[in-house]
Parts: C-alpha cells; structure tokens; sequence
C-alpha cells in the first residue's frame, strides 16, 4: 500500500498477459550502478558507476547507456538534483563518450542529430532575482538565485545551441512555490527534443510543464499552473499529441490532502484526459505519494509504467488503473544516505520493448 | 455503510514483554463506529452511533465514552466541523450530549469534570481585514473562521472562553503560503497543564503554543523554526516536556545545519518531546525506514512505560515503540469505510487519533472484555457487504498483499 507498503521486495506482482514485455532500466538514488531488469526482476545486466547518480541513466537506441553522474567537488553539487558529468557506456561498461560541467543538473536528452540536450545552472542577475517572488526571504544559496540554462552540446562538447531562462521568461510571470528555499528560481528536471525539434520542459518550483520554441526561443504553451501541477517530473509527448507527466503533490496548494498522480493533458485544449491517482477512491488515494523523483512512461500497449520515486516503486498499470507489473526497489548499493536512510529510491524507470533497436542481438 | 475486514493480519508485530499492555480504542474517520481493541486486535467493545465523526471518541476519566459526531448541519468546507458530543457508557446507552454547530477537533475532560471544546468562530468581518497570509481569495463566501476554545459545566454553561483573534498576533500568526484563508489559526488538537494552561496545536501556523488560562495569552510557542509541519496531537507530560506528533507537511526548508535527524529531507512524520524551558527536543521517534508518514491527522500518546503509541493516520497504522525506539506494536486497522468523505465516495483507512488505556483504568473495572462476544462483527454481513468485501479482498490478493 499502497500495495506497494507490503514486505515484498523486488518482484511483487506480475500479469504477463497485460504487462508489456520489455526490460526495465533503474537508477536506485543511493547506489553506483544502473540496473536493466526482465519481467521477472532477474538481472539482464549492470553498469557499476564510478560516480552516484546525477540523477538517472537511460538505455539509446544504440544499445549504449547514457548515464548522468554526481560530481562531489563542485561548487553546487550539494544541490538537490546537481550532477557533473554525463557519460555514455556500452552493453559491457566501457566508457564511450564523456562530458563535465560543474552546473549540470537532473536531466539529459540524446537527440535525433547526434548532439545531447542538458540542463545547467547559471547566476540568475541580481536585479532581476530580485523580483522574482515567493520562497522565504534570505533562503537564497550564499545570496545567489540560481536559474535554468539548456545547451545542445556536439559530441565534440561544443555548444550548438543555448536557452536561458531570464531571456523569455519575466520574472513575475509564474508564481513560484511559496515554501520552496530561493536557490533555485524555476528548478527545471526534465527536457526532451520533440518530433517537431521544439523542447518539453518541467520547471519543478513553478509547477508548470512549457514547450520552448527552438528557434525563438519563446515559450509556445505552458500548462499547471495554479493549482494543476505541484513539483512535477517527467514530461513526454505521446504519439497523440498530448503531454503525461508524474505529478508529484508536493507543496500543492489547498486542504493538505497531498498526493501523487500522472496526468495526460491535451495541450490543444489543455484538458486533462486521463489521470492516475492511486489505488481507487476515497482516502486510500493519498497513499500514492512520491515528494520527490519519479517518473512516468506511456508503453506501445497503452499501459503506464510508473515509478514512485521515495518509496522504490516502480508498477505498470492499465488505461483502467489495473495494475498488471510491480517491483520494489531493494538494492543497498552503497552507505545509506544521512538524510534517506534505509530506504531505496528510485529516480526514474524506463520499459523498453523486446523489439528496441537498442536491445537488438542481446540474448535474454 | 459497510466494513469490510482485510485479508492481512491486524497485529503484526506484539512484543508482549516490551509493549504496555492494554486496550486501545480509535473510532475510524467518517464512520459511525468507536472500536476497542486488546493487545491481539480482538474487539472487546465497540459503539455505534447515528452520525459520523471526522475525529474520534475519548474515554472520560470515568469510563464513560465520549463521540464527537458530524450530523447533517456541518459545514462541508470546515475541515473536521462536529456538531455534537454524545456521552454514552458501557453498553452504549446516553447519558448526556452537547449540541453545537461549531464543534472543531479535540475536546478535553477536565479534572473538575468540566469539558473543554474547541470551536470553528466567525471572525468579525472588521478583524478579517488585518489577517495575512494564506492563498489569496480563499475566504469562504467571503468568511473567516477563527478558533475558540470553551470551557462548559455538565449543566452546558459556558465558563470560561478563549478566541483565538483576540490574543494572537496578526504579523507573525500568518497561514502558511499553501493554506486556505478561510480557518485562520485552524487548530486541531488541546491539552492541559497542571495549573490549566492550555497548549494548543494551530496546524497552519505549524506551531505549538501554550496558553496562560488566566489572562489568555499566548506566553510560549515552538514552531516553524524548529521545523515543525502541520503539527497534530499535543500533550503535557509528567516529566513537564511536551509530546507532538509533527506531521512534517509544509515543513520549512532545511538551512545547512539544521538538527535534524534522519529522514525529514523527504516529507517524513516524527514524534518529538520537547523540554518546555529549553526548547529542545529531548526525544525523537523518525521511522528509520522511512514510511511513517501522514500529511494528515496522526497522534502520539506517551504510555506510563515510556513506550509511545504512534496513530500513522493515513494508514490506519498503530505503532507502539520503545524509548529505545524499538517497535513492540503494530497494529493496522482492519476496517475500511466505504463512504462519502473528503475524496467523495471510496475507500478510507484514516484514523484520526489512537489512545491505549492500561488494564488498570477505572472504565474496565468489572466490564466484560471477553474478546469472544464479537465474532460476528466478521461474520454477520448484508449480502451485498460480502460481495464488496470478497471484491476488496480480490483486489488485494492480485496487489499483492
């Protein structure tokens, strides 16, 4: 409880008629490895990683894995979400391709050119810090607000293409979340190339999903908020046009009854046309719950692939909410955290399909 | 309404040299029902009652049993709105009741046999004016609730009565920032010092204050600062330090070197006992594993062992642990409401407050606990009960449990 409460670790529940087969990839917060899983929770294999996650990693249609790791020296790597460096391994570990920077943070998107989409952190100007508002006074990090940059970076690490927040977004313009300390001003963790080569991005603190217009740069649509998304994660664009995204309930607004849903939005009309709101009805709702991490995918079958983040719980349900494929999270990789403890959790959790180019001639 | 009883084993851990033996009674959120049950989960007692209650039921130092009930006439925007105490004994029977529209949450049974009762006011439209914080343009039709507190004869008197807008202060009592405007100084639980000062728990302000009985005002307080969030549950105890169950919803963000212990990065509960003087924490229960949380409702209760009996309200979980912090109890409530209630018609396991009563308490004297009275509470079920009951228990199978 939900379910997902139960002493079972690891495999707990599995309708191979309904789930959709593939292999699941999983980044636990706390460990060094990446881990690809079947059906059956078995291991298919392991990527052991000099640095912690930073925050995830993700299998390519090459078959490599490009994978976001924490760098522990860098001026802001005690930032949530703060990473340093991205690397890109084969099936067998050895290191590909490599990029550092002290401001990397939370997320990575390989695009279809070749180059690699990544989220930094820069100086928001003093002036302009100024008038953002919200987050309590004097929570800024050493006085600085930091904010978002994307860069397109050539395998060469060249920079191809750059977005600065501040450039097309005013400063006032969204309400940022209220409790949330001012290091950060938009606190983005996610970015995606779409099919047209604009971007999809989810900006955590103003609790908005928004797609950046690659050529202007302007912001075309941005949906939730207020009062719809609350610390979200995980865009992606279905091959229908519309938007799902884990919405995480943190520090959402209203009668304290907190919780964890996906959502679908159709951005055309921005109506919500499905959702996922935990175990059916009623109070019980309130146990899916995930402050932070966590990650949603639409599978080729129609079926959702759901990763609660804190509790390690990664579930496939049907369009009808039935759950059909649960596994738990247990894998102790390294000292548990200080501040996490004894429990396990998961970034984000991908199903790639038995026919994904990039598990093509791997025997399983 | 029905109650339909999970497959899973209601007492999952009982240490029995450890725990502090007794019985605990809880009355499960938007049910019409106060159970008690012994060390084993086997119900002893239990009361029905005609309305609901979206709090829960207190035992009197006499044994008599009090249900604060929510009839029709609540207001439906008013979080925890009650509208009568209902004073019934052993077998059930009422002995007396107390009608009020505005009921709120906690009462208190006094030592000199009067009650004290919390209370939704209406906040003159005048004082409204100088209220900040909250989400803006929350006021319900243009209304303000406040809080106050009553004490009342048996003879239903008024003696003595406490609002909270007359002693707060408007520039520091400020709802927090993701917190409606309409219950200003929403507050949900009271306790009693030993010279009747009154400590209070006000939720939105995620602060803990005490209240001089005499003169009304607040002279302590312990709050955002030490990282309370949307606090539940005080109590006084005899050792003078102070038990809060801190929910840990809309908790301040965390300075560098914030004494925290472990697990308060994620939103976690905590139970922390305070020294009144210094306001330190003295004492504090974080489950190490990480799952004991509840944005909502939730208790503490510190047994006369030393051991603490935890309500993880979102669950419906009890658990009972150690000063050591070891866990000797756990208990999950094997009643699920099927009714309307905050999320619309469903399934709840909440549960608002759990209290335990040692073998020794003066209401069991000479009471039937023979756990064996109330096996039909299984068994005798409307058709349709058990048909909802064998789909629950389906539904709970495939997910695993």
């Amino acid at each position: 409880m939900s379910f997902a409460r139960t002493h079972i670790k690891g495999l707990v529940f599995s309708d191979s008629r309904m789930a959709y087969r593939g292999l699941t990839l999983f980044t636990p917060v706390h460990g060094k490895g990446v881990w690809l899983i079947d059906m059956t929770g078995k291991q298919v294999n392991q990527w052991q990683m000099e640095y912690e996650p930073g925050c995830y990693g993700e299998l390519l249609p090459s078959g490599n894995l490009l994978y976001g790791g924490k760098v522990d020296d860098g001026p802001l790597s005690d930032m949530e979400g703060a990473g340093g460096i991205l690397q890109e391994f084969d099936w067998n570990g050895n290191i590909l391709w490599e990029y550092q920077s002290h401001f990397l943070h939370h997320s990575f998107h390989r695009m279809k050119n070749g180059n690699t989409l990544v989220l930094k952190w820069i100086e928001l100007p003093k002036k302009i810090a100024e008038k953002v508002r919200g987050g309590e006074p004097g929570s800024e990090r050493e006085g600085v607000m930091w904010e978002d940059m994307i860069q397109e970076i050539r395998p060469s690490g060249k920079v191809a293409w750059e977005w600065i927040a501040h450039d097309h977004m005013e400063p006032d313009a969204f309400p940022r979340c209220p409790l949330c300390p001012r290091d950060t001003w938009l606190h983005a963790n996610a970015c995606i190339e779409l099919p047209d080569g604009n971007l999809l991005v989810s900006f955590a603190k103003i609790n908005t999903v928004a797609i950046i217009d690659k050529q202007s740069g302007d912001i075309r649509w941005h949906w939730g908020s207020p009062g719809e998304l609350a610390h979200q994660h995980s865009p992606t664009m279905l091959e229908n046009g519309n938007i799902l995204v884990y919405d995480n309930g943190y520090h959402s607004r209203g009668l304290a009854l907190s919780y964890s849903r996906v959502v679908e939005v159709d951005p055309r009309k921005n109506e919500m046309v499905w959702s996922y709101e935990g175990p059916e009805g009623g109070e019980l709702k309130m146990l899916f719950y995930s402050s932070m991490y966590s990650s949603c995918q639409r599978l080729p079958n129609s079926n959702t692939l759901i990763c609660e983040g804190t509790t390690g719980r990664i579930f496939e349900i049907t369009m009808n909410h039935a759950l059909v494929w649960e596994y738990v999270n247990y894998l102790p990789l390294c000292e548990p955290s200080p501040i996490h403890s004894r429990s396990y959790p998961v970034y984000s959790a991908y199903r790639y399909g038995i026919n994904y180019p990039g598990l093509t001639g791997i025997k399983w | 309404m029905a109650y339909l009883r999970e497959l899973t084993k209601d007492v999952e851990i009982h240490d029995p040299s450890k725990a502090y033996k007794g019985y605990t009674l809880y009355a499960p959120m938007f049910g019409n029902m106060a159970w008690l049950v012994d060390m084993k989960g086997r119900v002893v007692n239990y009361w029905e009652f005609e309305h609901i209650t979206t709090n829960h039921a207190r035992f009197t130092p006499d044994g008599t049993l009090i249900w604060m009930g929510r009839g029709p006439e609540a207001i439906e925007e008013l979080a925890s709105n009650s509208t009568e105490l209902v004073e019934v004994d052993w077998d059930g029977k009422e002995l007396w009741r107390y009608d009020d529209q505005y009921l709120n949450h906690d009462f208190i049974c006094l030592d000199n046999g009067n009650l004290l009762i919390m209370r939704y006011t209406e906040i003159p439209k005048d004082i409204q004016t100088h209220i900040k914080g909250g989400i803006p343009g929350t006021e319900l039709d243009g209304n303000m609730y406040g809080i106050s507190l009553q004490e009342i004869t048996k003879q239903k008197k008024i003696v003595w009565e406490w609002k909270n807008y007359e002693h707060l202060d408007f520039e520091r009592d400020m709802a927090d920032c993701l917190d409606p405007r309409y219950t200003w100084g929403y507050a949900n639980s009271i306790a009693v010092f030993p010279n009747e000062d009154i400590l209070i728990s006000m939720r939105h302000f995620n602060t803990i204050a005490r209240i001089e009985k005499k003169t009304g005002d607040i002279i302590w307080r312990w709050g955002p600062e030490h990282l309370l969030g949307h606090p539940h549950s005080v109590s006084v105890l005899e050792n003078g330090n102070i038990l809060c169950f801190d929910n840990g919803l809309h908790r301040r963000w965390l300075k560098p070197g914030d004494p925290l212990e472990v697990g308060t990065a994620f939103e976690a509960s905590r139970v922390v006992e305070v020294d009144i003087e210094t306001g330190e924490i003295v004492w504090e229960y974080v489950d190490p594993r990480h799952i004991m949380y509840t944005n909502i409702c939730g208790s503490a209760q510190r047994l006369p062992n030393e051991n603490t009996l935890i309500c993880e309200s979102k669950k419906g979980i009890f658990y009972e642990v150690t000063f050591e912090k070891e866990i000797v109890w756990k208990y999950r409530t094997p009643f699920v409401i099927l009714r309307p209630s905050y999320f619309g018609w469903g399934e709840s396991k909440l549960v608002f407050q759990a209290h335990r009563f040692g073998e020794d308490f003066r209401g069991f004297q000479g009471k039937n606990l023979d756990p064996e009275r109330f096996e039909w509470v299984i068994q005798k079920k409307s058709k349709k009960a058990r048909e909802e009951e064998e789909e629950v228990k389906r539904r709970l199978a495939r997910l695993g449990y």
